[in-house]
């Protein structure tokens, strides 16, 4: 299940950051990402199984979605929409894009390995992932109260 | 035991991992926000110099302006003054009325021309009427008459129509730009072109006299020197165009003024 979570979640991102640039090279790189995550995500299954962790394709949907993060905040300084950055929807949800995969990327990268050689996964990394959750949500939020149209006085 | 101490010691592996990355990607943010900053900041003050400049351009203009109507118009309106109250004091007079009567109505004459020539600084007729090749065209006539300069104006297209404002701007720094070559370039001759393609009109100046680079410019720019220049940088920006000093592949002095007609996002 959650390799289908998995490719519904970058598809969906990747879609989003197709809207956010501009330029037809970004938007063709980002087309080929998408390609090139399924290509990943169906080794994965071929070599894990379909019940297994899908560790290779979240590890390689954390690293491009960093990679599109990076690209939109390289966008968001050539193209400033608003005077201050902290105003601008998208830096929000960008940030919380990239704080949330990068930080879980060495939970991603070692799930895998931690749940075949130890009886249960640690709590402290657990408590990683659900304070990264936590943090994405309200990341996410504040981009959310961001894009509320400013007050008509 | 042992197992224990080898998932301690990946569980901090990862956890250490976890915490470097968010420490990288705040890093990153941080930068971001503090870069945004610097580049907002950097912009004000450019807009704010740009402001000053053009205010200093136009009272530059106005005291210019004054100056001549005060010691051509003024001194000529004075002595018509004078002129009529002779008459009026030598009424009786018909020789002395007849001869300051012609007087007056050539200094009337001359004044008319003063005031023609004061409004035709002010905004050439040829540009309102024909547009900017033509004028390009009569400015660069005026200036080789005077023998000091050979400029020649050679647009590719002469019926390229340009909006009024853009126009008058263009005129503007054409003029600016003319008058820093006969000042600080010790050029013999001048090019000037002008094309229009689907993307852009652009106007190249080339010259044999001494260039500056962009560099040099923005240099002059920040030591708060050339008004001039910041003028046609504000004048550029409010036409939607960029202005770029250099050298040509031949090696002459050149500035290209590339006026988009993308519209502003």
């Amino acid at each position: 299940m959650s390799r289908i979570q998995g490719m519904v979640e970058f598809i969906l991102l990747s879609l989003f950051f197709i809207q956010i640039f501009s330029s037809s090279k970004q938007t063709l790189l980002i087309k080929a990402f998408i390609f090139m995550f399924m290509g990943v995500a169906a080794f994965d299954l071929y070599l894990n199984g379909f019940n297994s962790l899908d560790n290779i394709s979240l590890t390689t949907e954390c690293i491009l979605l960093m990679i599109y993060s990076l690209l939109a905040f390289f966008h968001l300084l050539q193209n400033p929409v608003h005077d201050k950055i902290l105003s601008a929807p998208l830096f929000w949800f960008n940030t919380a894009i990239l704080m949330y995969f990068s930080g879980n990327l060495f939970l991603f990268v070692f799930s895998n390995y931690l749940e075949n050689h130890f009886a249960k996964v640690s709590p402290a990394l657990c408590g990683i992932h659900s304070l990264l959750n936590i943090v994405f949500y309200l990341l996410i939020s504040i981009g959310f109260w961001k894009t509320a149209a400013p007050k008509q006085i | 035991m042992e197992n224990g101490g080898t998932q301690t010691d990946i569980v901090l592996l990862i956890a250490a991992g976890c915490m470097g990355m968010l420490i990288l990607v705040v890093s990153i943010i941080l930068f971001v926000v503090y870069y945004q900053k610097k580049v907002l900041a950097q912009k004000n003050n450019f807009q704010r110099e740009l402001l000053s400049a053009t205010v200093e351009v136009e009272e530059k203009e106005r005291e210019r302006i004054a100056k001549n109507i005060h010691d051509d118009l003024g001194m000529k309106l004075s002595v018509i003054k004078l002129n009529l109250s002779k008459i009026s004091r030598n009424a009786d007079n018909k020789a002395i009325t007849e001869s300051v009567t012609a007087d007056n109505l050539k200094i009337l004459d001359e004044t008319i021309q003063s005031v023609r020539s004061i409004a035709k600084e002010l905004v050439p007729p040829t540009l309102v009427k024909l547009g900017y090749p033509k004028a390009m065209n009569e400015l660069c006539r005026q200036i080789t008459n005077t023998g000091q300069l050979s400029v020649s104006f050679l647009p590719i297209d002469t019926h390229i129509q340009l909006p009024e404002k853009t126009g008058m701007q263009l005129y503007r720094i054409s003029q600016e730009l003319l008058n820093n070559i006969i000042k600080h370039s010790s050029a013999t001759e001048v090019v000037i072109d002008l094309l229009e393609n689907e993307t852009c009109t652009r106007l190249l100046i080339q010259h044999n006299g001494k260039g500056i680079t962009n560099t040099e410019i923005n240099k002059l720019m920040s030591e708060q020197k050339g008004v001039g220049l910041k003028s046609i940088e504000s004048r550029a920006q409010m036409i939607n165009a960029t202005v770029t000093y250099g050298f040509s592949d031949t090696g002459l002095a050149q500035t290209k003024i590339e006026i988009s007609h993308a519209r502003k996002k």
